[in-house]
């Protein structure tokens, strides 16, 4: 006798993984808690977790939306202006740092002297810089747009029954002095790149737990029943700013957030991991959810990643999403509608 | 009335009542009634004290008796027949019509403080503090949503009557005074009791939008539009409580400083446009 006698099948190589189907292995057989149609979900993360916001419910949940369009706006304009791309108008929050200053800026812990991009006149967030499609037209809109912004998350975190959040990179530009992180660097998606005023940082496994771990101890102090669910984005960093080629960075990066993501569940009761990584980026799922690119997910792999997600969480799999009946064409026009500030690394 | 004296039209629906308070008085066989009621318009002479040379009239109709309101598609513009008939109330050989019509899609929505509308700046202010934000440029696009009605409807007008020439009067802007609101809330009390009524200074600013843009959309077709009454306005540009029926509308001292406007918009024109 030995402690691998009592393991489950799924604890062996050979059992599951070498003897079924990619599509038919389960990545997440048991969960600390589920998901139900009661519960407000609030996403947040990297550009692949706007997936998992779309999806939500088709599964008969509630992607709870804090941050409402004004009336009057047109649902195609409320689309460009990211209101229900996440539960607020915070973009994508790629590094945990960023998660980390938002809920600062929001619950009045950092001063809102908020960076600020300009280009031609116009005014941009430097904290999310494409949320307003050309800009803002004065420096006073874009602090009355920022302020009901961080009214709205603070809200969010006060009442948001499960938090899904996504970590995307360990890369980030800051602020030198302030410290603030962008999420993309100045210059890319506006602004000017300034290299006495913007540094490189690569943030590293301690500092990054250490993020996350702040964010949940402060968030249980406004919101003690909030639980998480976290995941690792598998879309490989579009560029580095490290000497490192892109594909050995981004190996680096997704295993440090990793390793972070398992520790943080690991050590909470209200804190679940999701394998979004595995099922995708895996060497033994032969890329076939990968674009032509290499990088992107396909709506196939979108697919079997949420799939798992409603088996997992959702009690009786939450009307699972069936691929025989995916509307690609539909799924390709919200495909190519992901925002991805991070692209504008790789602009010409 | 003289055929060859130069005639001038005030149409409108409920904007008109201060107007008929003013200088009509109670319509004859119970014609206010009869409008509302039959859907055909009540018309009769207006006589506003001037300006020398012209003789008005009134034409009143029940905004919902004109059917939708028209669709300008394409550059065509597609109206009811119902308001056909309403419009062909007008005298034919009028030489100015003043157009008061529709105006209510204003009321709708900027009276009740829905949570669900934003503020904005604009050259007068910013927006206000702890109030969700749209940019201008997305206000004008909801501006335009609510008063394209009044915009097409004017237009149908001029096409109507394409010798006239025709001047939009906007509704009075909003009564400054919250109170003065709350105590005449007409059909809005629930409402109000449920959302309270919107700041002034965003119905102000959605106002100053509307009308700026209208004025500006129905220059192009020659319709001229009348800024409201100075002498009816609080120093901040709101209508001043003194001049309000209701919550919404002008009352007979309003019509009274309209009137004055109108007068001084004909003598611009002189006689001798009246004899064109």
């Amino acid at each position: 006798m030995h402690p691998y006698d009592h393991q489950p099948p799924q604890a062996f190589w050979r059992k599951t993984v070498s003897a079924q189907a990619w599509g038919e292995l389960d990545f997440k057989p048991a969960t600390k808690f589920k998901l139900t149609p009661a519960l407000k979900i609030a996403t947040a993360g990297s550009c692949f977790a706007q997936h998992m916001a779309k999806r939500l419910q088709s599964f008969g949940l509630r992607h709870w939306v804090v941050e409402q369009p004004p009336t009057g706006v047109s649902p195609e304009r409320a689309r460009e202006l990211q209101y229900g791309v996440f539960s607020a108008r915070y973009a994508n929050v790629y590094t945990v740092r960023q998660l980390r200053q938002l809920v600062e800026f929001a619950f009045g812990l950092r001063p809102d002297d908020s960076l600020v991009l300009t280009e031609k006149e116009r005014f941009f967030d430097g904290l999310r810089p494409r949320i307003q499609p050309g800009g803002y037209d004065t420096l006073a809109d874009l602090r009355a747009d920022r302020a009901w912004h961080l009214a709205q998350v603070r809200r969010l975190f006060t009442e948001c029954d499960v938090f899904v959040f996504t970590l995307g990179l360990t890369e980030a530009w800051v602020e030198q002095g302030s410290g603030i992180v962008f999420p993309v660097c100045p210059g890319t998606a506006a602004g000017e790149f300034d290299p006495a005023r913007h540094g490189f940082v690569n943030f590293e496994y301690p500092e990054i737990l250490a993020d996350l771990e702040w964010v949940r101890e402060f968030v249980a102090g406004v919101n003690p029943g909030m639980r998480w669910i976290v995941t690792v984005s598998p879309v490989p960093l579009v560029a580095t700013a490290t000497s490192d080629p892109v594909i050995v960075a981004s190996t680096y990066s997704k295993a440090v957030l990793r390793a972070v993501a398992g520790r943080f569940a690991q050590v909470h009761e209200g804190v679940e991991y999701f394998p979004s990584f595995e099922i995708i980026s895996s060497a033994q799922s032969f890329g076939q959810y990968l674009e032509g690119d290499l990088r992107e997910v396909s709506p196939r792999g979108v697919n079997h990643v949420m799939r798992q997600f409603a088996g997992a969480f959702v009690a009786g799999g939450g009307g699972v999403v069936n691929e025989a009946r995916v509307d690609i064409a539909g799924l390709s026009a919200v495909a190519a509608q992901v925002e991805c500030e991070e692209l504008l690394n790789a602009r010409p | 009335m003289n055929a060859s004296t130069p005639r001038f039209s005030l149409i409108g629906s409920s904007h008109l009542f201060g107007v008929i308070d003013q200088y009509v008085g109670k319509l004859p066989d119970n014609g206010f009634q009869r409008a509302w009621d039959t859907g055909v318009p009540a018309t009769g002479p207006l006589d506003l004290g001037g300006p020398p040379g012209w003789q008005g009239e009134f034409v009143l109709f029940n905004t919902p008796a004109a059917g939708p309101p028209p669709e300008l598609r394409d550059g065509m513009l597609y109206l009811p027949e119902q308001l056909s008939r309403v419009l062909g109330s007008v005298s034919a050989d009028s030489r100015c019509v003043f157009s008061l019509m529709r105006g209510h899609e204003y009321a709708v929505a900027s009276l009740v403080d829905d949570p669900g509308h934003a503020d904005f700046s604009d050259a007068h202010g910013q927006s206000l503090t702890g109030r969700r934000w749209m940019s201008r440029q997305d206000a004008l696009g909801w501006v335009r949503e609510f008063s394209e009605p009044i915009f097409t409807t004017v237009v149908a007008l001029r096409q109507h009557l394409p010798q006239a020439r025709i001047v939009q009067v906007p509704p009075p802007p909003p009564i400054e005074s919250e109170a003065h609101i709350l105590a005449h809330p007409e059909s809005f009390g629930a409402l109000f009791s449920a959302y309270g009524v919107k700041p002034f200074e965003m119905r102000l600013r959605l106002y100053r939008l509307m009308t700026a843009d209208l004025a500006a959309r129905l220059q192009p077709y020659g319709i001229a539009s009348l800024p409201p009454p100075a002498g009816a306005l609080t120093p901040a540009g709101g209508l001043h409580a003194d001049f309000a029926r209701g919550c919404l509308h002008g009352n007979h001292e309003y019509a009274r400083v309209l009137g004055e406007q109108v007068k001084a918009y004909l003598n611009t024109l002189g006689v001798a446009h009246a004899s064109v």
